[in-house]
């Protein structure tokens, strides 16, 4: 019996070291590139078609928009939004500014996501005659650097 | 954020200066209000009574420890809106309202959020002289 | 079992009729005196039919993703929402099961791929059977019908789902590591100064004294926390692609990147129980 036993194991130990079929893969989507990449362009392509914005805020660009400048938001749908910016964040589509702005003499501070598709242009105002050492200006506040009140067509 | 003993500007001629908030209206204990919620609030500051003002504006002046309703119109704490916009204002201000939410000054001095509209103050949106 | 059921229901239409019938003459009946309503106790059977006809259950079954991480997302409203981005990448039928033969219908779905020597020999039979590469991650999606399996190597693509449909999504939590009360179950922990003595974070008494003399089961405690599988319930799509292989749902869904994610569609709005379509 147990003769038979140990045949019968060995026999099985045969048949398993045949190959195995092992089938093929469904072919590479978007041959092979970064699902977050491919997910960034598209929205780029989608939501800014002329690339204006993604100039706008791109570190190779030395025409982009830094903290200390004045920068205008002109809507499709409302009315345009100005002033000083106290901080950029890129992050791909959720990229914001943060622009302070005096309105009767009341400090108010708007957080606009720049990709947003009611957005139609980022106009720069006014640029600094030297930038500040710094990219975030949040210190400005309600100190003697603060801003004043500024308007969309001062030049 | 405006909750008990929170101290607010008053935009309005009604003749209050600053305020203090004693109860955020229709809402639970631990909530706070924002812009648009009603709140009871206290005179702590006014304007001093002069005989010149006459009209409905003398009628309605508030005096220092008179308990009135108020909207909160703009707050410190950041609002998020719809579209992803985030607004923040320097101070916290409201403005003094009767049981009927109508307005108790005639004037609105300065500037008030436009989540107000929402919440039907449409009467504050007109006065103000800039809505952001 | 159904027969059970059609006695439990009989009666009781005896006893609204004989409720009716006291309605209907016009004396005044205090409600006291109207009789009891002789019904048999609820019959709950344990055996795994039962179970299943109880069993709130879905006509089709899910996705595999994997969670690539999050993104913004601008609807025709012009509102920012936040999104997840799910990728659906190799999600093919590998093994199906019906009522019949094994008591429960299901279709377990596959994806990612593995390289087959880091497959066990079964394992590379299992994925032989059904004619597809050897899958990274395997899960079982119980459906409602036989008559809704689908053939062995079905490939199922993103625009499985629909844009602004529900989905449900299953993932397992980011391990948290050993705990303590105040992080685990949101104990308030001990007081900063007032001469507090190493219990600021501490979660204080256990239980009573001599009596029960013991700490009673299911104490909160510190210990291991995350790490477990989560459900998300009722996650919209807000968009899907078939080409591309992606689908994004509003919101957040549990899990660190790269892990894979069990989506389905919302049990609790397009579940069905059996035993209510079979009535």
């Amino acid at each position: 019996m147990s003769l038979n036993l140990v045949r019968a194991f060995s026999c099985a130990r045969t048949v398993f070291a045949k190959k195995m079929v092992v089938y093929a893969p469904l072919p590479n989507l978007r041959n092979g590139q970064n699902l977050m990449e491919h997910i960034k362009q598209s929205q780029y392509a989608k939501f800014d078609k002329s690339g204006a914005k993604q100039a706008a805020l791109s570190l190779h660009n030395k025409e982009r928009i830094r903290a200390d400048d004045i920068v205008t938001v002109v809507y499709k749908n409302q009315k345009p939004v100005t002033g000083q910016v106290l901080m950029v964040k890129r992050a791909g589509l959720n990229s914001t500014i943060l622009l302070r702005n005096k309105i009767t003499g009341l400090g108010v501070e708007m957080n606009i996501p720049v990709f947003h598709p009611n957005i139609i242009r980022l106009d720069i105002v006014r640029r600094p005659a030297n930038y500040k050492p710094r990219n975030r200006h949040y210190y400005i506040r309600n100190s003697r650097l603060d801003v004043g009140e500024l308007s969309g067509g001062s030049k | 954020m405006i909750y008990l003993k929170t101290l607010l500007k008053v935009i309005d001629n009604s003749g209050a200066e600053i305020v203090e908030c004693i109860k955020v209206l229709r809402k639970s204990p631990m909530n706070c209000a924002h812009v648009g919620d009603k709140i009871v609030v206290v005179v702590q500051e006014a304007k001093p009574l002069s005989s010149q003002i006459t009209g409905t504006s003398a009628s309605n002046r508030v005096k220092r420890g008179d308990i009135c309703r108020a909207v909160v119109v703009r707050t410190k704490y950041p609002i998020q809106r719809d579209d992803g916009t985030v607004i923040r204002f320097d101070d916290n201000a409201c403005v003094l309202i009767n049981q009927k939410d109508e307005p108790i000054g005639t004037r609105v001095g300065s500037v008030v959020a436009r989540e107000l509209r929402k919440k039907n103050f449409n009467k504050i949106i007109s006065l103000a002289p800039r809505v952001v | 079992m159904s027969f059970i059921f059609k006695r439990a229901q009989s009666s009781i239409s005896n006893a609204t009729t004989a409720l009716n019938e006291l309605k209907s003459s016009k004396q005044l009946i205090s409600p006291s005196v109207i009789p009891y309503i002789n019904s048999n106790a609820p019959i709950t059977s344990r055996n795994n039919e039962s179970k299943r006809q109880r069993r709130r259950l879905l006509e089709r079954p899910g996705l595999i993703g994997i969670k690539r991480g999050m993104t913004c997302f601008f609807d025709n409203q012009g509102r920012r929402l936040p999104a997840t981005v799910l990728e659906i990448i190799q999600n093919e039928v590998t093994f199906t099961r019906n009522v019949t033969k094994e008591g429960i219908n299901s279709i377990q779905i596959g994806a990612g791929y593995q390289k087959p020597q880091n497959v066990t020999r079964s394992m590379l039979g299992h994925f032989r059977n059904a004619k597809v590469s050897p899958k990274q991650y395997l899960s079982d999606f119980e459906i409602l019908n036989e008559d809704n399996l689908l053939p062995l190597g079905t490939e199922l693509k993103a625009d499985h789902f629909k844009i602004g449909q529900f989905v449900d999504v299953i993932s397992v939590i980011k391990g948290k590591g050993m705990a303590g009360v105040m992080k685990r179950w949101g104990f308030g922990g001990g007081n900063a100064s007032h001469g507090a003595s190493k219990s600021h974070r501490s979660a204080g008494s256990t239980g009573q004294n001599t009596t029960p003399a013991r700490v009673l089961p299911g104490k909160k405690m510190a210990g291991r926390l995350g790490n477990e599988r989560n459900t998300i319930f009722n996650l919209e799509i807000l968009d899907c692609n078939a080409d591309n292989g992606y689908i994004l749902v509003k919101g957040c869904v549990s899990g660190s990147k790269g892990s894979f994610v069990e989506i389905r569609d919302a049990l609790k709005k397009y579940g069905k129980h059996l035993i209510n379509l079979n009535k």
